[in-house]
């Protein structure tokens, strides 16, 4: 049960390298939560070279 | 290891192998509202801060249990001041020499269980690269300063968090660096922030073997 929560109930960023799998997330009661889900990558770097490999699945 | 009944003010406490610390039914412990008696673990990594009030380092079997409460007084730390670790924050500047209420590292068999912790002066639970963690019927109320996290589970595995009632100011459960096989259940969580946070901190090599 998640109630009165003014921010994010599942945040997730996913930096350079990071590697995030098989999370699961069942019967989550959401009340009076502002911002349910955010899901995101860091910003990469813009020369190819410079930018490390991450990935998520089975979220 | 026991806190019967009445008031009992402390500074840092470590918890060695096999000890359980038991907080009688009218039992508080109370952290110092003073910064003098607070010592940095010995073993704990600096980073997000090692000053703190109960912590195991490569410790086994340790248990924390009792119906009493663990009481942080952190109100008596606020200085308006966080510590800067969000984003574009400058670390440098932070306010991370104030107490976390308990730190676990490289701890096993790792036991919390009934006991009321609240009013930390920075985190409440920071439980780092451990390995078989069970928290059940911990309840936290934490909103007495900034950077109030519930949990915060750095590169752990097979941790599991039942029967929970968590209040506080920022990260509720943050799970951070390299984490595996971690399960909440049936748990209350409210906050100011995140609830479940993912992400942050540095990928690191487990020390364990995958099993």
């Amino acid at each position: 049960m998640i109630y009165d929560t003014y921010g994010c109930v599942i945040k997730m960023r996913f930096g350079a390298e990071s590697r995030v799998e098989n999370v699961a997330f069942s019967n989550l009661i959401m009340n009076n939560a502002t911002g349910p889900i955010s899901i995101g990558l860091d910003s990469s770097p813009r020369r190819p070279a410079q930018r490390k490999p991450r990935w998520a699945r089975r979220l | 290891m026991v806190v019967p009944a009445g008031d009992f003010i402390v500074g840092t406490v470590e918890l060695k192998s096999n000890v359980t610390l038991h907080v009688s039914s009218s039992g508080r412990l109370l952290g110092s509202g003073k910064p003098e008696p607070y010592t940095a673990g010995k073993g704990v990594p600096p980073g997000n801060g090692n000053v703190v009030l109960l912590y195991a380092v490569d410790a086994d079997n340790v248990t924390i249990e009792g119906r009493g409460i663990i009481d942080g007084q952190g109100d008596k730390f606020y200085t308006g001041k966080g510590d800067n670790t969000g984003p574009g924050g400058n670390r440098a500047e932070g306010y991370v020499a104030r107490p976390h209420q308990a730190i676990f590292y490289r701890c096993r068999n790792l036991l919390v269980r009934d006991v009321f912790f609240t009013r930390s002066a920075y985190h409440c639970m920071r439980i780092l690269e451990c390995r078989y963690v069970h928290l059940d019927g911990v309840r936290i109320h934490n909103r007495v300063n900034l950077n109030n996290d519930g949990f915060h589970i750095n590169s752990s595995q097979y941790v599991s968090i039942a029967n929970c009632h968590v209040t506080c100011q920022d990260d509720a459960c943050a799970l951070f660096g390299s984490n595996k096989f971690v399960t909440v259940t049936n748990c209350t969580f409210s906050t100011r922030w995140s609830i479940f946070r993912f992400g942050a901190g540095r990928r690191r090599t487990s020390r364990y073997p995958t099993a």
